[in-house]
């Protein structure tokens, strides 16, 4: 209702204290003077009148200090009152503070440090639609010859026998990373980007921003010179130029046209800022035995990571016996993307999370000691406080928080503590 | 003057204040006595609950303070009702009515 008087109000009470509190005192003298004259008339003494004015009154610091009480902001005039209270007295002794500070900060540092690798890797969703539906297909290498790995890339010819012959996926796509070096009028500049099939794009349901991302007949050699820019190297190194789509780039001494820009936060694989068509020859699509490059597909709607893995299975065992001579004991694993960009380090950064809970669990409890052991020395000081008239709202709240927040630390740290 | 004096009852003092401050402007002591001769000496209102409520009303919007002179040429900071204060005092008033009835009527039940 009336914001105005109640801001201005709190304006004055916080910038013009000083004039507020000297109106007041105004008001109370002009008070006691028009009820002594009141009861001069009424009869009494000069001297009597004014005692029995100053009575009625109660006392002058006594009112101030009621009307104190219910001024706008008096709240936070409290508040800062104790923050200068708790300053002046970490000041005072400044071992203690260090080590406070430090034990505090060394658990509140470890626990944000985990935690923004937890959030990164764990909770935050991967920036793709339904990304729990993407999955990374890898070959599983003869134990034999590869003792304790579990995962291994694989070959052009074997990935595209996955994809004709597999139905749970919906695509399945193909891609490497590669180096790329764009000659600039100045140096070249050396990229991180990738080589990729035409599928790649709608695996990560993932479209340009501008322009278009690659067509199947640009897979084939000769026709694979078109580039993908991601939105970061597009800003850094183009200006942003809307017009550098249809524009030719030269990459590897090769010249390139771009026909598409990736909207920003677009960076697969690893931190990939362009893009390029995987084009096989021949000779390439019939080899199976040189395992160089990464598959990603898409499982189809209703169909479990449990079906997918028992048809790429059977898949397999059905190209070992084709091609033994390559395929001897070469299987095949479907894992989920997150958890194949997370890996077995989940376990691992739940236990440091917990762990570095219970380091800042343990600071806190150090810290609640140190205030114990300092509470038998401000016992002389909260009774000076007392007797020099504090009341339970001054003396009060510079202890209380401090207790409170000592008992919630013994709380918390209690459990660490058994 | 054997009249008994009565402890306001919560949230009165309030509607008291205001209602003294209808006819025009008063200072503290003008509001003091006021309500002292409108309730017949019932209410004795001392300063240490007087100033309070007062300021917290002005801050509340809804009285207005300023300095002027007093009767007998002192200054005096006087209290007046602001619009907001006029329609608070309607509703305290309406309020209290409807509490008072309530309570007679549960006095009066057998």
């Amino acid at each position: 209702m009336p914001l105005i008087p109640r801001l201005t109000s709190l304006w004055r009470n916080l910038f013009h204290k000083d004039r507020v509190e000297q109106e007041f005192t105004e008001e109370i003298q002009a008070y006691l003077d028009m009820l002594t004259e009141e009861r001069i008339r009424q009869g009494l003494t000069p001297q009597n009148a004014r005692r029995s004015a100053l009575v009625e009154l109660g006392g002058v610091e006594q009112v101030q200090e009621k009307v104190r009480e219910i001024r706008m902001g008096q709240f936070l005039e409290t508040v800062w009152r104790d923050v200068r209270i708790g300053v002046r007295t970490l000041v005072h002794s400044p071992i203690f503070t260090v080590v406070t500070v430090l034990s505090l900060a060394r658990g509140i540092g470890a626990n944000t440090a985990i935690f923004s690798v937890v959030n990164g890797l764990l909770l935050r969703p991967l920036p793709y639609s339904e990304p729990e539906q993407i999955v990374d297909v890898w070959h599983t290498p003869p134990q034999q010859s590869f003792p304790g790995l579990n995962r291994f890339s694989v070959s052009p010819a074997n990935y595209l026998d996955w994809k004709a012959q597999s139905t749970a996926f919906e695509p399945m796509a193909v891609y490497t990373d590669t180096g790329l070096s764009l000659s600039t009028s100045n140096d070249p500049l050396p990229l991180t980007g990738a080589a990729v099939s035409s599928d790649f794009f709608s695996v990560l349901r993932s479209s340009a921003m501008q322009g278009r991302t690659f067509t199947p007949d640009e897979e084939q050699p000769g026709r694979d010179q078109v580039v993908v820019i991601g939105h970061g190297l597009w800003q850094r190194a183009f200006a942003a130029n809307p017009n550098i789509i249809g524009q030719t780039l030269t990459l590897n001494s090769r010249s390139f046209t771009v026909v598409g820009i990736m909207p920003a936060g677009f960076e697969f694989p690893r931190e990939a800022e362009l893009w390029v068509p995987l084009a096989w020859d021949d000779k390439e699509r019939q080899t199976r035995s040189i395992h160089d490059y990464l598959v990603i597909a898409r499982l189809k709607q209703n169909v479990s990571l449990q079906q997918a893995q028992a048809e790429m299975s059977m898949i397999s065992s059905r190209l070992e016996q084709q091609y033994s001579a390559d395929n001897k004991g070469w299987g095949a694993v479907v894992i989920p993307l997150r958890e194949d960009l997370v890996g077995d380090i989940r376990l691992a950064l739940l236990v440091l999370f917990s762990a570095v809970g219970f380091v800042l669990l343990i600071a806190c409890a150090n810290v609640a000691n140190l205030m114990l052991a300092r509470g038998a020395n401000r016992q002389k000081e909260i009774a000076v406080r007392i007797a020099l008239g504090a009341g339970a709202g001054s003396a009060g709240p510079a202890t209380t928080y401090r207790k409170r927040s000592a008992r919630c630390y013994w709380r918390s740290a209690w459990p660490s503590a058994r | 003057m054997a009249k008994k004096q009565v402890d306001l009852l919560q949230g009165t003092l309030d509607l008291l204040v205001l209602k003294s401050l209808a006819l025009g402007p008063l200072h503290g002591l003008g509001v003091s006595n006021r309500i002292a001769q409108i309730t017949k000496g019932t209410f004795k209102v001392k300063p240490g609950s007087l100033f309070p409520a007062l300021h917290r009303m002005e801050e509340a919007g809804w009285l207005q303070s300023s300095w002027g002179e007093s009767e007998n040429n002192r200054r005096a900071k006087y209290y007046r009702l602001t619009a907001a204060g006029r329609r608070q005092l309607d509703t305290e008033t309406q309020d209290w009515q409807r509490i008072s009835l309530a309570i007679t009527s549960a006095l009066k039940a057998t």
